[in-house]
């Protein structure tokens, strides 16, 4: 008896010393540590999403621009080595999108020359196709999105900021210059897509970070409230997060903007409600603050990977739970 | 219960709890201190061929079912040829280099079906 006493008070001890103190914070949101992509740590990588796999691949790992591209099981946790995009050395800040489950990928800088190629991925070959180059000037630092059976280039840098805006039709392999974006001309900007929409924020020229917010349907951009404390009302306060080389992702109806260059390094997070339009804080990043991360979601599960923290190279995975309750032990 | 019980009790729990947090201590500066991972390669048969995998730390973080950097989803013709591969990725992932694989380097290690 006296045994079991004593073993229940050591119990009513552990559980005292697990437990902690609730948390102060009222953010709501959770980082969990997904997988660590030692060895292949690089920034301002193009990604692309088909058939519930990304697609992740070239980028600048502080010494080489790469040409490796890798495939990313989410629910296996792992990584496959599929066929490089181009012979010859790789790039930089170039984009990455998919349409009709093919990925593409074009634009970029190998650190001297500003690119216009550009290539489509079959995964089912697991082949990439050079495909008729992007007619708008070469450049680094632009979005890619797709919108049904499009694809759009827009934004970037070419020596000067841009904001004109190319659609790539795969079906005839062939581009026509879309509307360009109002104003804002930009690079390294963020990009996602809700209910067939981009919503292009953020980014940054001449050393200052962009405020216009747009959406694109593929006809119009509508222009939304900036994200800057510039209206009367009270709704955009708060609103401190413009910056640029953010990481980006869309999921469950909501759009998600990570971490960047805000001044200075950032980890803030913040979502996106098109039917509001308006920006809620979420968590902190839980990784270090970067630059030139990777978003993609992947079933509604939304992950940052890889990017540049002053000059340390980034391998980890995260994945983001916006409902999630903040736990720093995960 | 009478007093010496709860004594005996108490002290009972000091020294459980003190081992165990002892225990869970060293447990933890293990762990943080161990920073060379286990990195193994594992060859499996796929498709009428071979594949990889690169295990780091017991989770399988490389699953290479086809050939890395070569167009097509070809596997390696022999157990051998996809340890070998398996290999010189790992010694790359030890070596903290990009653990990718170039067509080239697979031709150069006689690895004909890249051809």
């Amino acid at each position: 008896m006296r045994y079991l006493k004593g073993y229940s008070l050591l119990l009513m001890a552990s559980l005292a010393a697990c437990s902690k103190s609730s948390n102060t914070t009222t953010l709501v949101g959770n980082w969990i540590k997904r997988s660590e992509f030692e060895g292949v740590a690089r920034n301002a990588a193009a990604s692309f999403v088909i058939d519930n796999k990304a697609y992740v691949g070239t980028g600048y790992d502080g010494l080489n621009r790469l040409t490796d591209f890798w495939m990313y099981n989410v629910d296996q946790n792992q990584w496959t080595q599929v066929t490089t995009p181009f012979p010859g050395p790789g790039r930089s800040n170039a984009v990455g999108m998919s349409i009709n489950g093919k990925g593409y990928v074009g634009t970029g800088t190998d650190g001297l020359t500003k690119m216009n190629d550009f290539y489509e991925y079959d995964p089912v070959q697991n082949k990439w196709t050079p495909k008729k180059p992007f007619p708008g000037s070469g450049r680094y630092g632009a979005v890619a999105f797709g919108l049904g059976t499009k694809g759009y280039i827009a934004t970037g840098y070419d020596g000067n900021w841009l904001k004109d805006n190319w659609a790539y039709d795969p079906a005839t392999d062939t581009w026509t210059q879309a509307q360009s974006l109002p104003s804002g001309k930009r690079q390294d900007a963020s990009v996602f897509v809700i209910n067939n929409k981009a919503y292009v924020c953020m980014g940054t020229a001449n050393s200052t970070a962009i405020t216009d917010f747009y959406a694109f349907d593929g006809t119009n951009w509508a222009t939304l409230n900036s994200i800057a404390n510039v209206s009367d009302d009270s709704f955009d306060d708060s609103y401190n997060f413009a910056g640029s080389g953010a990481a980006s992702f869309a999921m469950k109806g909501k759009g998600y903007v990570v971490s960047g260059i805000k001044g200075g390094l950032s980890a803030a997070t913040w979502e996106y409600t098109p039917e509001t339009d308006r920006w809620t804080q979420k968590t902190d990043f839980e990784g270090a603050a970067r630059q030139y991360a990777t978003g993609f979601a992947v079933k509604d599960r939304g992950f940052v990977v890889l990017g540049v923290s002053s000059t340390l190279q980034l391998d980890d995975m995260r994945e983001f739970d916006p409902t999630a309750e903040y736990n720093k032990n995960d | 219960m009478t007093k010496r019980n709860l004594i005996i009790a108490g002290i009972a729990v000091l020294v459980l709890t003190c081992i165990a947090w002892l225990t869970t201590r060293e447990k933890k500066a293990a762990g943080h201190g161990a920073d060379m991972l286990a990195v193994e390669v594992e060859p499996f048969e796929v498709n009428g061929g071979w594949g990889y995998k690169v295990n780091v730390d017991g989770h399988t973080y490389i699953y290479q079912n086809m050939l890395p950097g070569v167009e097509g989803h070809r596997v390696f013709r022999s157990r051998e040829n996809a340890l070998r591969v398996g290999n010189v990725v790992a010694d790359k992932l030890t070596h903290h280099k990009i653990p990718a694989m170039t067509q080239q380097e697979l031709i150069n290690m006689h690895i004909t079906e890249a051809e």
